[in-house]
């Protein structure tokens, strides 16, 4: 049976009225639920869950498949509009994208972010149907040890983020990862710094740190100043990206899809990981670095299709090993189950017409999705045009309702706003926010694999080094750290040896 | 010796003692051998990173000459009336939210930062006032079917 | 533009129609269902097993949720203090609730703060090692640990769970000594071991069961060798008296009003013994019990004193570790 074949099987299995509606709920739903922030897209699975049992796992998969793209696109809408991330993998797409509406680009960025999306997820797909088995046996051969080593060097690539100086970026990094420890610790069960307050038992959350340092920071650090009549300068001139933009992005874009593709493979926070290690690659790969977080579109390119193409990714560890990367796609393993499907290596042999239906339908998602978000790019950048007296309060209702509808819980509305204190204060310091929030979504998966790696090596800090792909992300770890100091420590030696010799070298 | 000195040496204290609290509150929750990390081994080690890090900012503030920044810390002389505000009306929300239930709280707070913010009219505020809470109310109670409060008015 | 929102309009009056529909006192809206583990965990197979049923049977959505971590300690804590309305359900696993409150230090639930509604499945636990270790019985097994103190990683979910204390009371019997790896949930266990990861591991007979091709099954806790495991001796054919398993299902904070206990234990009843369900469970791995409230509370009391009379002859879990 070749691949033809096996196409035609997807197409047929898609291409029915209902699958084609639920694909178009699915995406619907995913979409507004990633505008909404706190309304995760496993919400909105709940929600539309019962409504598939009665039809085919199939269709039940294709709907949820939607809504999972959708959320991912979403969230990339307000972070790009008024610098509130929609979930943790767009906080990236705020640094360039909101610097582009400010300067009357919100379209060509919002154009860009969808196009990016699809082609990277069109790429996932082919990912995933040509090379899903080896990739798997990939994933398996990252234990403990090479995710610590992962994770730190994560946290190292996030000083590259920063704009200005790399050391308080790190500050803020480490001040985030200690944040992270907040909370009942997951190995022992010892409680740290909760004070007893139950909401603080699984730690700070995520969604009210970044509406606080993302949000309510922004809107009072706007409010500060003088009356704005228009938060866009410029007016808002073409909708779409131009030629150049499109020059500018495609190898971003193709970068980003093979990134994210394959760290999507590995279970845990894939889509966050891979939208900022692509904005570290196109950082460094630019001719012009320090024009990033002006508003460069390759720092909206890259990203975005980085965290979709990870998306796409994230099904492979189901369809291989029979294990969800996160829980959305849990819901699909368990819907898998309902009827009476047993997820595991043999999967993709024995329900040949599931797994290409899925395939198919991921592409027709993104397709959907390019297609339903595109005219409204036009209505979006409308929002923009509210007279910010008049929208500042509504951002903060936003922010306000999404964290409160989390868990109902007022404590959390509390940290948010205490996030919003010290995010104001953290702008007018000159520190970014990036670092602590990407090192708060890291650090307690970063502490975990550090201890179990510590207990299964019995103590030995060697283990890092002796695992080979361990021992990759540490080397690169330290070069990356070492890099920014050596050419000080090359201009250092220049004037030195310039005052030595008493002349220009 | 410009502004920017004095706010990264703010700054490098304020990193500083979070650092050291760290540090010290993890030995109150056992930091564990390398065999057998305990609870208190990342806040520890990063608690001590923090402080280093802010060590090396302080210093560096000594040692290198920065740019000066904007003049004053805010913006405006009345700036910081209308940031104080905007954080009192958000506390309120919290506070509120439970008592009044969300369609009024709502109401109260969209109305309060429109009008006194960036003073807007009368009638504007009123129509953008009602118009939010009952739109949201539609959006997120009714379609979302969020649990939003309910007042002591019963809606 | 007209087009959207009427595609809103009918699609919430949809959802509304649906969720509404079977409303009577209780349950008037979404049930949450708590996993203290991670996805794709037996937790979250058995609940997604449920679902339909149980939705069907109550009509409403039941939304399940994750607060992974300790073990389950983190989830419990907070089941605790939840409002006790019967809308909040949480899964649990006996040995963990029984042991936790006795030997971890902050946790904030004691064994008594629930009632459960009702035990949905058992897993014997067995050893598993790794494909490429060089041990192929048990026997072979403890020789090589014996010649090895504390080499052999050994991983589990949890610390003082049922796996924990396989773990322990294995070590006690034997004589050896193993170096226990805490992990937060089984996907974690299986990646780790069919990776290559850890050496061994005491997991339920649903990883056993779906990786056996992966993975080298030593034995089974079970009193008879399992039917989806024909070839696997039990530790009692080993001349070990060993039966270590963890039971499952659905609790509820004990302040819940006797009727709406009663109504949902009605619901998870009708949905085990359904026999669509019990097979989904055996082609999974699973045991399948059909226990309302009454038979949960015996098999629990059953299981303390059993337990307890377990730590005291082995001395096992001093405080504080």
């Amino acid at each position: 049976m070749d691949l033809t074949h096996y196409i035609l099987l997807g197409a047929q299995t898609l291409f029915t009225p209902t699958n084609i509606l639920f694909c178009f709920i699915g995406v619907l739903m995913g979409t507004l639920v990633g505008v909404l922030p706190g309304l995760g897209p496993t919400a909105a699975i709940a929600l539309l869950l019962p409504n598939t049992f009665h039809v085919s796992p199939v269709s039940a998969i294709i709907m949820l498949a939607g809504i999972y793209y959708g959320a991912m696109y979403g969230g990339s809408t307000t972070s790009i509009l008024v610098n509130i991330p929609g979930e943790a993998a767009s906080v990236i797409t705020c640094l360039d994208g909101y610097q582009m509406a400010l300067k009357g680009r919100a379209g060509p960025a919002l154009g860009i972010a969808a196009f990016g999306s699809f082609i990277a997820g069109t790429i996932s797909v082919l990912g995933l149907m040509l090379v899903a088995p080896p990739l798997a046996k990939f994933a398996l051969a990252f234990g403990p040890a090479e995710y610590f080593s992962l994770m730190l060097m994560g946290i190292v690539i996030l000083i590259y983020l920063a704009a200005g100086s790399m050391l308080k970026a790190l500050m803020m990094g480490i001040f985030g990862l200690l944040i992270g420890t907040i909370g009942m610790d997951a190995i022992s069960g010892t409680q740290r710094l909760t004070f007893g307050i139950l909401e603080l038992c699984d730690g700070v959350g995520l969604i009210p740190a970044i509406m606080g340092l993302f949000g309510v920071a922004e809107v009072i650090a706007n409010v500060e100043q003088a009356i704005r009549t228009d938060v866009i300068t410029t007016k808002v001139k073409n909708l779409l990206p131009n030629l150049q933009d499109w020059k500018d992005s495609f190898w971003p874009i193709i970068r980003g899809s093979f990134l994210g593709f394959f760290i999507g493979v590995l279970p845990g926070p894939a889509p966050v990981i891979s939208s900022f290690s692509s904005y570290a690659i196109e950082k460094k790969l630019s001719k012009t670095p320090e024009k990033f977080g002006t508003g460069m579109i390759q720092g909206v390119a890259g990203p975005e299709s980085a965290n979709n193409a990870a998306t796409g990714g994230a099904f492979i560890p189901l369809f291989t090993l029979g294990i969800p990367a996160n829980s959305v796609i849990a819901v699909l393993l368990g819907a898998f189950m309902i009827h009476g499907i047993q997820p595991g290596p043999m999967l993709i042999s024995k329900y040949p017409d599931l797994f290409w239906g899925t395939i198919m339908s991921m592409y027709l998602g993104n397709a959907m999705l390019l297609i339903l978000n595109l005219p409204l790019i036009g209505l979006w950048v409308q929002v923009l045009k509210v007279p910010y007296p008049i929208l500042f309060p509504l951002i903060l209702l936003f922010c306000l309702v999404g964290v409160f509808s989390l868990n109902f819980s007022q404590v959390e509305v509390a940290l948010m706003i205490g996030f919003g204190v010290f995010g104001y204060l953290a702008r007018k310091f000159k520190f970014e926010m990036a670092p602590l929030v990407l090192a708060l979504v890291i650090g307690p998966m970063m502490e975990n694999n550090l201890r179990l790696s510590l207990i299964i090596s019995q103590g030995s800090p060697w283990v890092f080094i002796k695992h080979p792909i361990s021992a990759a992300f540490i080397f690169i770890t330290l070069a990356l750290l070492i890099s920014p100091v050596v050419p000080w420590i090359g201009r250092r030696r220049k004037k030195l040896q310039e005052k030595v010799e008493g002349e220009k070298v | 010796m410009g502004k920017a000195q004095n706010y990264n040496r703010i700054a490098a204290l304020f990193f500083l003692f979070i650092g050291v609290f760290f540090a010290l509150y993890a030995r109150t929750v056992e930091i564990g051998t390398f065999t057998e990390p305990g609870p208190g081994f990342m806040p520890f080690f990063g608690g001590l990173t923090l402080a280093g890090m802010s060590v090396a900012l302080l210093l560096r503030t000594f040692i290198r000459k920065m740019a000066e920044l904007g003049s004053s810390f805010f913006p405006q002389k009345d700036s910081w009336k209308r940031v104080v505000a905007v954080f009192l009306a958000l506390i309120a929300y919290n506070l509120v939210l439970q008592h009044l239930g969300f369609t009024l709280t709502t109401l109260f707070f969209i109305f309060f930062l429109v009008k006194f913010i960036f003073p807007q009219s009368l009638r504007r505020t009123l129509i953008v006032a009602i118009l939010s809470a009952l739109g949201a109310r539609l959006l997120f109670i009714n379609f979302l079917e969020t649990q939003l409060p309910k007042g002591f008015l019963g809606f | 533009m007209q087009k959207w929102k009427w595609m809103f309009g009918a699609f919430a009056v949809f959802s509304m129609l649906t969720l509404n529909a079977g409303a009577q006192d209780f349950p008037k809206g979404s049930i949450n269902y708590w996993n203290p583990f991670n996805p794709g965990g037996e937790v979250d197979i058995a609940a997604r097993a449920m679902q339909p049923y149980l939705e069907k049977n109550l009509g409403v959505p039941i939304v399940v949720n994750y607060f992974p971590g300790a073990g389950g300690a983190l989830c419990w804590s907070k089941l605790a203090a939840a409002k006790p309305d019967g809308y909040t359900v949480g899964g649990f696993s006996i040995p963990h609730i029984i042991l936790q409150p006795m030997f971890m230090k902050d946790v904030a639930f004691k064994t008594e703060d629930f009632v459960i509604v009702s035990i949905v499945e058992y897993t014997p636990i067995g050893l598993a090692v790794k494909k490429d270790f060089k041990v192929n019985t048990v026997r072979e097994f403890i020789e090589y640990a014996k010649a090895n103190p504390g080499k052999i990683s050994c991983g589990g979910v949890g610390k003082f769970s049922g796996h924990h204390f396989a773990t322990l009371q294995f070590m006690k019997l034997t004589g050896t000594n193993l170096n226990y790896a805490t992990f937060t949930g089984t996907s974690q266990v299986q990646t780790a071991i069919l990776g290559g990861h850890i050496d061994a591991s005491f997991t339920n007979s649903t990883l056993l069961v779906t990786s056996r091709d992966q993975i080298k099954v030593l034995a089974v806790g079970s009193p008879e060798r399992m039917p989806q495991l024909p070839d696997v001796p039990t530790f009692k054919e080993l001349d070990l008296e060993f039966y270590p398993r963890i039971a499952r299902g659905v609790m509820v904070p004990k302040a819940v009003p006797r009727e709406i206990q009663v109504r949902l234990e009605k619901a998870f009843l009708d949905t085990t013994s359904k026999p669509e369900f019990k097979v989904k469970m055996e082609q999974g791995g699973f045991v399948p019990q059909v226990m309302g409230i009454a038979d949960s509370h015996k098999y629990l009391e059953a299981e303390t004193k059993l337990l307890n009379k377990l730590i005291q002859d082995y001395n096992l879990l001093q405080p504080t570790k």
